[in-house]
Formats: structure tokens, sequence, C-alpha cells
């Protein structure tokens, strides 16, 4: 499994990754063009919170034991098996807010052009995720896990 | 007779969850769901999208069709089971048929409660509580104006909004003076009742329903209903939405209980080889520290998962779960947990308001034990998640309310392992085998 960690300690709040990844998934990685004019941010997972002199990058950690996944109450949240990821089916999501108000990351929102839940997806469609490309800090890093086995053995 | 090592009875959200989680631990002791209705175990609370959107129930299986063959479970649809016998360890068919069961899980549910008003047996009243009731609703529409929705919980707006969707008239009667008195306080229930009149339905407040009327003597169908203040609103079509009780026929005389059935932290009843979860059973409520019925589907889903778990041999006890909702309707975003309705000698209130959202945090002794939000709640689960800890968040609880809450309000201890690469991860390639990490590492930049 890769997800994204970040080292806080680096982290200075500049706002790239989230750009970047609103960019990305708004499918043009210039910011510019694809952020032009919009009035409302388009689905990207990241919120950059800065508090003082203190500042972080927030996003799904695709829990092992995702509240969310449990949570969702038309099955549109699941686990990637290929990926080891949480996933949002668009198609399934109803945008009801049952994933927002159990994730302890507050890293799930809802869409507003869409109405349905967003999150950050891991950019599967990518060599690195595209806010680690953009990070100028080195505060992202890519965690790369050898997937657990999901069967439990009697004890 | 047949004899399965496992025997479900319900398919939804309680049910399906423990046969899945069955099937991580054993993956071939005969497992058998049984279920009344016909159709596979499908998302209750969508069931408004049938009427709304269309929906069909295929558009709300929560598993592929194939799922119960591939996982070795029988599924019967269409049957009810109508009798336990204990110590004889079987449970009897409504079709005559009998099962024999090592372990027995009554993931029975709710049922609708149907109020004792004159008229309510009249063609055109409905309950909305399964696919079945939206199927019929859907099919009366074409021939439907006017519909009265008795009862504004979260049932009843749920009708309501999809009724609004098909632009036919809804009037929402509710008893108490305010709509979703159970799930938010005061100030929540106004702002939703403003976002219900902005979508042109009425809500009436305070009122009872005292009789369904038809007004020809030879036709059986609504054509109106009377309030106790004699206001007479016409109408084709009532909706009963009062609320549910646990679906326990089943249980009476074989378990004990009280409002529902009654468990253990390992959701067992106190009758050998029975156990129980989901809206039929009382479970631990962490907000209140107290035992209650919690007819939410996440409580659903986790007790089921824990009640598999425990019939499979690898027992784990469950954390518990609270009241708590989150309604996407008339177009406002509202969740809510735990205790709602403060008492000001026990509570402590923090709250922030603006002209588009609301929030609520209810505090005993410097612990949440309770929320409400309306309108921005994407940081909610934050405070979810400190309030099902039982943090306590005494010293530093105005941030909680803040426009600028987050993760750094809180203290480090509480996130920093959670979010960020451990040091030790970072530097000692043991740990990092032992973690199952391969590698850590930074992109090349570009922007
Ligand atoms: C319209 C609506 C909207 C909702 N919205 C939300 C929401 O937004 N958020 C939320 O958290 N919750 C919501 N809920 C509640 C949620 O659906 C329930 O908490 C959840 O379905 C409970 O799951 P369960 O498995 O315990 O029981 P149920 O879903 O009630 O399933 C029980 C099953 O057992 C079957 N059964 C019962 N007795 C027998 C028997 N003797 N033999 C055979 N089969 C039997 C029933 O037919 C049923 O299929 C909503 C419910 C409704 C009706």
């Amino acid at each position: 499994m890769r997800r994204v960690l970040v080292k806080d300690d680096l982290c200075i709040g500049c706002g790239l990754c989230r750009v970047f990844c609103e960019a990305h998934h708004a499918g043009n990685d210039d910011p510019l063009k694809s952020l032009k004019r919009r009035l409302s941010p388009p689905a990207g997972g990241i919120r950059v919170e800065c508090n003082g002199i203190r500042s972080i990058s927030v996003r799904c950690r695709h829990c092992e034991d995702a509240p969310c996944i449990q949570a969702c109450l038309t099955g549109a949240m699941y686990r990637d098996y290929d990926s080891g990821l949480v996933l949002i089916d668009a198609d399934r999501c109803v945008g009801c807010g049952t994933c927002t108000l159990v994730c302890p990351f507050g890293a799930i929102r809802k869409d507003e052009q869409t109405g349905i839940a967003v999150k950050c997806d891991g950019c599967l469609d990518r060599d690195m995720p595209r806010c680690v490309n953009a990070c100028p800090n080195d505060a992202l890093v890519i965690e790369l896990k050898a997937a657990v086995s999901t069967i439990a053995t009697p004890a | 007779m047949n004899t399965y090592e496992y025997v479900i009875v319900g398919n939804s959200a309680g049910g399906l969850s423990a046969a899945r989680e069955i099937r991580t631990i054993d993956q071939s002791g005969g497992l058998l769901i049984l279920s009344d209705e016909q159709y596979p175990a499908y998302s209750r609370p969508l069931i408004a999208k049938h009427i709304s959107h269309t929906k069909t129930i295929e558009a709300m299986e929560l598993v592929p069709r194939e799922f119960y063959v591939d996982s070795h479970m029988e599924w019967w649809p269409g049957t009810r089971a109508v009798r336990i016998d204990y110590p004889e360890r079987t449970v009897l068919l409504h079709d005559g048929r009998c099962v024999h069961w090592n372990s027995l899980l009554l993931a029975t549910g709710s049922s609708p409660i149907v109020p004792p008003i004159e008229g309510v047996t009249r063609q055109g009243v409905h309950t909305f509580t399964t696919y079945c009731d939206a199927e019929s609703i859907t099919r009366q529409l074409p021939s439907v104006r006017h519909v009265v929705v008795i009862g504004g919980g979260f049932i009843g707006l749920s009708a309501a909004d999809a009724l609004r969707h098909r632009e036919v008239d809804v009037t929402i009667v509710e008893m108490q003076s305010r709509v979703l008195s159970t799930m938010v306080d005061e100030e929540g229930s106004t702002r939703i009742e403003e976002a219900v009149r902005a979508s042109g339905a009425d809500v009436i407040t305070g009122r009872r329903v005292v009789s369904i009327n038809g007004d020809h003597p030879e036709s059986s169908s609504v054509s109106s209903v009377t309030l106790d203040d004699r206001t007479r609103l016409q109408c084709e079509m009532v909706i009963l939405a009062v609320g549910v009780r646990p679906r326990t026929e089943l249980a009476e005389g074989v378990v004990p209980m009280k409002q529902g059935i009654l468990v253990d932290e390992f959701m067992r009843t106190a009758t050998p080889g029975i156990y129980a979860c989901g809206d039929v059973c009382q479970t631990r409520d962490f907000a209140r520290d107290a035992d209650a019925v919690l007819p939410v589907w996440p409580n659903a889903v986790a007790g089921g998962a824990v009640a598999g778990a425990t019939m499979a041999g690898m027992p784990r006890s469950y954390e518990g779960s609270t009241t708590m909702n989150a309604v996407p309707y008339f177009g406002l975003s509202v969740v809510s947990a735990g205790v709602v309705e403060h008492d000001p000698a026990l509570h402590d209130v923090l709250t922030r308001r603006d002209s588009t959202g609301y929030t609520k945090v209810v505090l005993k002794e410097g612990v949440i034990v309770g929320m409400v939000s309306v309108g921005d709640t994407s940081r909610c689960g934050i405070v979810y998640h400190l309030m099902k800890r039982k943090a306590n968040v005494d010293n530093w609880k105005d941030m909680l309310v803040r426009e600028d809450f987050g993760i750094l309000s809180l203290p480090d201890s509480l996130w920093r392992d959670q979010l960020t690469p451990l040091d030790g991860r970072l530097r000692d390639e043991t740990d990092n085998v032992a973690n199952g990490i391969v590698n850590l590492t930074t992109g090349a930049k570009r922007w």
C-alpha cells in the first residue's frame, strides 16, 4: 500500500499540495488553467491547516480499520484490494455525510458541486501522488507498505 | 432437518456484516441467512432514492448477487422465522420447514410503529422502511397531488424530501413542537424547518393527526386527514413515520430483553448460542454511559461484525456506539451525535453560528458528550473522535467551535503518531521491516 504522510516540522503551510491536488483532480495539471474563475474549489482531498507558526497538510490516511467504511450507508466507501487504499464509488455515494462524521482527521468533505464525498484517492493514476511532487520542502513523503493479510486466523 | 453451524435471521446491515466477518474467520462452516424480504441486502437509508431518482434495487444492493454463492452461504429470501425452540436449537420457518443451528444471530432490525389512528388501514396509507414500501408509494404517485407525512423525524423528512423532488405537495405533521427533535437541538430544528419550507413543503408542529378519512363511503381510499384542532388537510396519500421499534417478536420468551434484546459486549444474549446485533438490541451508548437501543446503520454494521467474530470463535469486545446521524435532506447538511439537548445543571455548552452554519458541542466534566453541526460539517469527525475517546478537553475546549478548528488545535499526543512518519521508521531499517514498510521517500519536484 502506498500512502502519503507528512513531516509536520517541515510543512510550511504554503498550500501547494492542495492547489496541485485540486488541479490534478480537475483534470489538468496546470492550476492556472484548471482553477481559473472557479467559485468553489474543485474536488481535492487535502486540507492545509495553519496555526501560528505550525502548519500541517491533512489527508486521508487510508486507515486499516477504517471507520468510514463501516459507517457508509450505501457501500460507496470501500477498500480497494489491489492498492489497499480506501476509495469512494462516486456512483453509489449520496453525500449523506456519515463518513465525514466518523473520520478522526476531518479528511472527508462534501464536494459543493457534485454533492458527494471527496477525499484523497492516492493518485493511483500517477507514479507519485501529485501533492508529494508539489511539496517544495520535502514535507510530504510516501510510505510504501507490503500488503498485510486481511484474513484473520482463529486463536 | 438441515443443520447449520450459523443461522442469521435478517439480511441487512447487521446480518450481512456478521456473515462477512464469520467468513473471514471460518470459510467453511455452514451458514444460512434468512430474510423475510424478497431482495438481496440493500441500503435501507437509500429507499427514498427510488421515489426521487427512480433508483432501482440493483443500485442499492450492498453486495454483488454472486456474493452469497461465492462466499458459500445460503440465503433464503422471502422466508420468515416464526419460532425458536431452545434448548433444541431449532428455528421454525413460516412454511413449516425447520432448521437446526449451533449459533443463531438475531439481526431482525426494527419495524415501523403504526399508530392507532382511525382510518389507518385505508388505501393510500404507507409505512416507509422497506424497498417494497418505496415501490408501492412510487406506484401510487401518478394519481397523487397532496401527501401528508405523519412524523418529522429523519425517516419522515427523508420521505418528504423525496416527494418534493416529484413535485407533489407535502405537509409534515409533527406532534412535538419541532422536527428532528431527537436528533438535533432547537436551533438545529429551526434551521431545518426553514429549509423544508424553502423547498415548498409545509410543516405543522405541535399537532396530532386524529383521523384518516375517505370522503366516499364506498371507497376505502384516503382523501383527507383531520388534526386535533379539527383542521382538515386534503391528501390522497399518507406516510406513517412516527418511529420504529425493535422487532423482538421472534426472541420473546427465549432471550431476556428490555426495550431491545439485552447483549453483552461480545453481542451474546444471556441464552448460550444466541447472539443479537443492530436495531433489535440494546448496546452501549458511549456518550451517555448507558445501554440503549441505537437504531442507526453504523451501529448495526459494527455490532454485526463483533457478533460474527464471537460466533466464529474469535471474540472481541464492542466499543459501543451512540445516537448519531448525518442527513442531507432539503439541501442542508446536518450531523449530530450523542447528547444534543443539554441540561444547564450538568453540561457545558460551546456554540458558533453564522449565516450558513451552526455548531454546538456539549461537554460534561471536561469530556465531550454530544455535538450538532449544520452547514459546514467537514471537521465534525475530529470532535466525534474526541468524544469517542473520552478525551479531556477542558483546557482547550474553546478551540472546538472556532472557525479554524482542526488537527492542530489538538494536543500533539492525540494525532501526531497517526499522521506523521515516526523518526524510528525513517532511520531504523529493522523497525521498518517489522512494520512492513518497504520504502519511505519523497518524489522529484514538479510544479
Ligand atoms: C427510510 C430510512 C432512512 C434511514 N436513514 C438512516 C440514516 O441516514 N443513517 C442511519 O444511520 N440510519 C438510517 N436508517 C436506519 C438504518 O436503516 C437501520 O439502523 C439499519 O437498517 C438497521 O440494520 P439492522 O440490520 O439492525 O436491521 P434492518 O435493516 O431493519 O433489517 C432487518 C431485516 O430482518 C428481517 N427480519 C426481521 N424479522 C425476521 C424474521 N422473523 N424472519 C426473517 N427475516 C426477518 C427484516 O425483514 C429485515 O430485512 C434509516 C432507516 C430508514 C427506514
